[in-house]
């Protein structure tokens, strides 16, 4: 099997278009950051056409990886955290829903950029039995528990990152939301669905202490979740 | 405005009021009501309104009677409760009063306040009357100006007052000392008096 590369800070050009365009997006908001103090003591209007480079970089690739999701992605993603379906089909849904709705979050409430990788999220997400859990709530948890630990989220995905705390709780909360978003009952539309989403973490960041304390303990985290989903 | 302009729901009335989704979408159904009677102009911020119901869900919760004789009498406490938190947190501003307000009236003195004693009320009675088969009544006072003045003043110093003010409000009798705890036997006594 050929080896990863040591340094990921080019893409893999194994891995599928969306993760790449995800990482091209990441290491673009990397360099705003990286390059604004050098920037800054550019004369205009090369500053300003630096900065247009790296936006319009930016967001090229975000258009093509905000690839909205189907209802039925999101029925099949809701069937494999429930158990219903283990296939190969329902966990790449699953990879493919919750990778939407980290891009979704990402872009609309979260102040910590976090990459998230499908193609590691599917390999994870196809090891996951429900069989070996009592409930559903019992798996969510096993689920979130073995995303935070598998290094699917990162500067740079499938790279060890060093989180700052409020970084690392954004990630929990943010996954909390996304798997009791998709343990609740399904809305009528896709923007319903978009707006759940939204409730769903307004939810969780609103019961946030509960929530950030639950996460280190599967069965807490099991009771949160089922309570979240079922109040949703 | 009455528990009629609220969307109608398939289950009871009771359980679709524990669901974050519904209360959203009925407040925000409120909310446009009361712009077109009123011609105030409102923002909400939905944050804040998953808080309210955060903090709402864990007092109702923490107090909800396991005898099925007191279900009744929960479902006014459980408004105020409501009325409390929404007093607490906020989560709506005034954009802009209506060209035409007149302070006299509940609705421009204090449109916030308005706003959520109206939700408060029409939740109330929709639970009872869908659920329980019984009218909310609505006292006179809810459109007197002089007790407008007191509720403001009292619940924004203390809150739970907003659990009394609604009963006040509803036509029932308030229990002022009550603190935000269910009392039963107030409630059934309450009750009783209404049937005579």
């Amino acid at each position: 099997m050929p080896q990863a590369p040591i340094f990921n800070f080019l893409p893999d050009p194994r891995v599928p278009l969306r993760d790449a365009l995800r990482g091209m997006t990441g290491l673009s908001r990397v360099a705003h950051e990286v390059l604004n103090p050098a920037t800054s003591g550019l004369p205009e209007p090369f500053r300003s056409k630096v900065g247009d480079a790296l936006n319009s970089f930016t967001e090229k690739g975000e258009r093509l990886v905000s690839t909205p999701v189907t209802e039925q992605q999101i029925a099949k993603a809701a069937q494999f955290v429930t158990g219903v379906d283990q296939n190969r089909d329902a966990a790449e849904s699953c990879a493919r829903v919750i990778c939407y709705c980290w891009q979704h979050i990402h872009d609309t409430a979260l102040s910590h950029k976090r990459l998230i990788s499908e193609t590691l999220l599917i390999s994870l997400l196809q090891k996951q039995k429900r069989a070996n859990c009592d409930n559903n709530a019992q798996f969510g948890a096993q689920l979130i528990r073995e995303i935070r630990n598998f290094t699917a989220v990162g500067l740079i995905p499938g790279l060890v990152g060093n989180f700052s705390s409020e970084g690392k709780n954004e990630v929990d909360l943010a996954l909390i939301a996304i798997l009791s978003w998709l343990m609740s009952e399904r809305a009528d539309s896709m923007a319903e669905e978009e707006k759940l989403l939204d409730l769903s973490l307004a939810l969780v960041f609103a019961v946030r202490a509960d929530a950030l304390s639950a996460i280190e303990q599967d069965q807490h985290l099991a009771e949160l979740l089922e309570n979240v989903s079922g109040h949703l | 405005m009455s528990a009629s302009d609220l969307p109608t729901v398939e289950r009871p009335v009771h359980k679709q009021a524990l669901r974050l989704r519904w209360f959203v979408a009925t407040f925000e159904h409120q909310v446009q009501l009361m712009e077109k009677e009123t011609g105030n102009s409102f923002s909400t911020d939905t944050s804040a309104l998953a808080e309210v119901f955060a903090e709402w869900l864990n007092a109702f919760e923490g107090q909800k009677p396991a005898q099925e004789e007191h279900r009744q009498a929960y479902v006014g406490f459980a408004a105020g409760l409501m009325l409390r938190t929404l007093i607490k947190v906020n989560p709506v501003s005034v954009d802009r009063l209506s060209r035409t307000a007149d302070q006299t009236n509940p609705a421009y003195f204090w449109p916030e306040g308005y706003l959520y004693v109206a939700y408060c009320l029409n939740v109330r009675g929709l639970v009872l009357e869908s659920d329980f088969h019984t009218k909310q009544g609505q006292h006179n006072k809810f459109k007197d100006t002089q007790t407008w003045w007191s509720f403001r003043e009292n619940v924004l110093e203390d809150p739970s007052l907003a659990v009394g003010f609604l009963d006040l409000f509803a036509g029932d009798s308030p229990n002022w000392y009550g603190q935000g705890i269910f009392n039963p036997e107030f409630a059934r006594a309450q009750q009783a008096s209404l049937g005579e």
